[in-house]
């Protein structure tokens, strides 16, 4: 099962931001999309999303063309994070994590607090339940909103149903403990629930730890992808970005440095 | 535990502005001019004079103002989650204006088109409806085009829309005769002396539907304040829901004026009284709203009648005095 862009090309006005970008998000795994400001990454996850429809090409989730689906098919199906904020009123960090409740299937009330009780509790923010989303700090906003995208595919009951997560990066404004916490949570759900998760990410050094499978784009084109050792390369990152990056294999890991 | 409790207390505070809502209606159906008791009309023991009163007047603008105050108070909560602006009022931004210029028209110009007798309770309802929809349809193309709204800029557009509909009308004015002109009178004022059941029932049952239709979007009103983008990913059909959220509060608003002119403010207190009271999310929102905005223009209207018995004040001119000061005070909290 997967979810697929099959060359798909995005055009706005007269140009071009994606081109013929192919990319494959396997139930499972972490897809790791890199490249430099203004290559084209959101506006591929927008495509992936079902939220634009591409001017050429199409994306596929598990066999069926996005664009026969629904808003509330495909919500079923996937959840994106996008770096956003627009609340104006008071809502509770609750009432937000809340609005990703849209499974199909009918569930008690005890089990939607209790799936929401843990995935706060994971997320670190079991204790600002009840407050104020116009009160918490940027980072603590951002978890909200990843604790409701992962509300909304942990629908326990229809696990034949393959999920994928997308997320615009989701650690934007987290300091490093909490970018550890969210990206080893990733991790964990898309091993454990066989999530498929495509993730946009600046930092190399996490990407090449966490990812699975790597694309690089840039001026929207992708330029290489397979695994890290394919694509992580000194050659190949340092002409991408256009600045000397160098690479290095410790036991610990990949480590990619600028300086 | 805390969701019992939660439960628990919202269900005290709806059953008490359920109170409130009934305890207001009967008050006004019993006082005024003429005094009624409302237990001798149900034992059947009034005059035929108090029954005349309160079947064809009371009872029908007791109604009325109850069905305008809930509708403009959820259209008011509407058009701010709509907007994500918390100064969104149908008076203020114009929507009100809009259906004013449209019943205007409809007063002024309808003799001309020689429709059968029968339409005319529907045909001016329907102008003022076309009216607030021309407006309510324009500030979303504007928010389309130029993007999200800032809070103060849907204000300075409201001015604008005002000025406009002022404009018409006043060419209105100046074309009408005096009959005609007595009408419109009434339409700058605002006020529930003219209802008649013939021109009422139309007006509520359509304002009724809006607003029990409008909560049933209360839950993708709710994913939009996330923004659009994040609605479509929980499911929104985004286009759909906001067509139907700019016809549903054109009809809320233009029913409304067109039985009863401008009334202004109501749609931008109550809300605000609701969120701070009951909560935030649109499904409480709206049922607090209404419940509010019932009560609060049934008991404006018993004012505007016994402050200066026998003469009557037009009861825009009640909401005015305490919705502008409101206005005043929420301008500092939410600094536009």
């Amino acid at each position: 099962m997967a979810l697929q862009a099959q060359n798909v090309t995005i055009n706005v006005g007269t140009k071009t931001i994606v081109d013929s970008a192919s990319v494959t998000v396997k139930s499972g795994s972490i897809t790791v999309l890199v490249g430099p400001n203004g290559a084209g990454k959101s506006t591929l996850l927008g495509a992936l999303s079902g939220h634009s429809t591409p001017s050429g090409g199409r994306v596929v989730i598990a066999g069926t063309d996005l664009a026969q689906l629904t808003p509330l098919q495909l919500c079923n199906q996937r959840a994106v994070m996008l770096q956003s904020d627009n609340l104006v009123f008071d809502f509770t960090v609750e009432d937000v994590i809340r609005m990703g409740l849209v499974w199909q299937f009918e569930a008690s009330e005890g089990e939607k607090s209790e799936v929401i009780k843990d995935l706060a509790s994971t997320c670190g923010i079991e204790d600002l339940l009840s407050q104020s989303i116009l009160t918490l700090s940027g980072g603590e906003k951002q978890r909200a909103h990843f604790c409701r995208c992962l509300v909304q595919i942990s629908g326990s009951h229809d696990r034949d149903t393959s999920k994928y997560l997308l997320l615009d990066e989701p650690t934007s404004s987290q300091d490093i403990a909490n970018e550890l916490r969210v990206l080893k949570l990733l991790k964990e759900t898309a091993i454990q629930r066989e999530i498929g998760v495509f993730l946009i990410v600046h930092d190399l050094n996490l990407a090449a730890h966490f990812g699975d499978i790597f694309y690089i784009m840039k001026n929207g084109r992708l330029v290489a992808d397979g695994d890290r050792d394919a694509v992580m390369t000194e050659n190949i990152l340092s002409s991408v970005y256009e600045t000397p990056v160098k690479t290095e294999l410790t036991p610990s890991g990949l480590r990619i440095h600028t300086f | 535990m805390g969701e019992a409790q939660g439960e628990i207390s919202s269900q005290v505070k709806f059953s008490l502005l359920l109170g409130i809502c009934l305890a207001s209606v009967l008050s006004a159906l019993a006082i005024g001019g003429v005094p009624l008791s409302l237990i001798e009309i149900v034992r059947g023991e009034a005059s035929k004079l108090d029954l005349t009163v309160f079947s064809e007047i009371r009872a029908p603008r007791v109604i009325l103002a109850a069905t305008v105050g809930a509708s403009l108070a959820v259209a008011g909560a509407v058009l701010q989650g709509f907007f994500r602006n918390p100064l969104a009022d149908p008076g203020l931004i114009g929507v009100s204006g809009g259906a004013a210029l449209g019943a205007v028209a409809m007063i002024v110009l309808g003799s001309s088109l020689a429709l059968p007798a029968t339409f005319a309770p529907y045909t001016m309802p329907l102008a003022a409806i076309l009216g607030s929809l021309c407006v309510t349809g324009a500030l979303y193309l504007f928010s389309a085009y130029y993007g999200q709204f800032r809070i103060v800029t849907v204000l300075l557009v409201g001015i604008a829309i005002n000025a406009l509909s002022s404009v018409g009308i006043g060419i209105f004015q100046y074309v009408s005769n005096d009959a005609q002109l007595r009408s419109l009178i009434f339409w700058m004022m605002g006020s529930f002396g003219r209802a008649h059941w013939v021109t009422t029932v139309p007006c509520v049952l359509a304002m009724v539907s809006a607003v029990l239709v409008l909560i049933t979007k209360s839950n993708s009103l709710d994913k939009l304040q996330l923004g659009e983008n994040e609605a479509f990913h929980l499911g929104v059909d985004v286009k759909a829901t906001k067509r139907d959220l700019v016809l549903l509060s054109a009809v809320c608003v233009g029913a409304g004026v067109a039985v009863s002119g401008i009334i202004g403010f109501v749609g931008l207190i109550v809300p605000h009284v609701v969120r701070f009271t009951i909560g935030v999310r649109h499904k409480p929102l709206m049922i607090g709203s209404a419940l509010t905005g019932g009560s609060l223009m049934v008991l404006a209207d018993l004012l505007a009648r016994i402050v200066a018995l026998p003469a009557e004040v037009p009861v825009g001119l009640v909401t005015s005095a305490i919705g502008a000061p409101f206005f005043l005070w929420l301008i500092t909290k939410v600094k536009p």
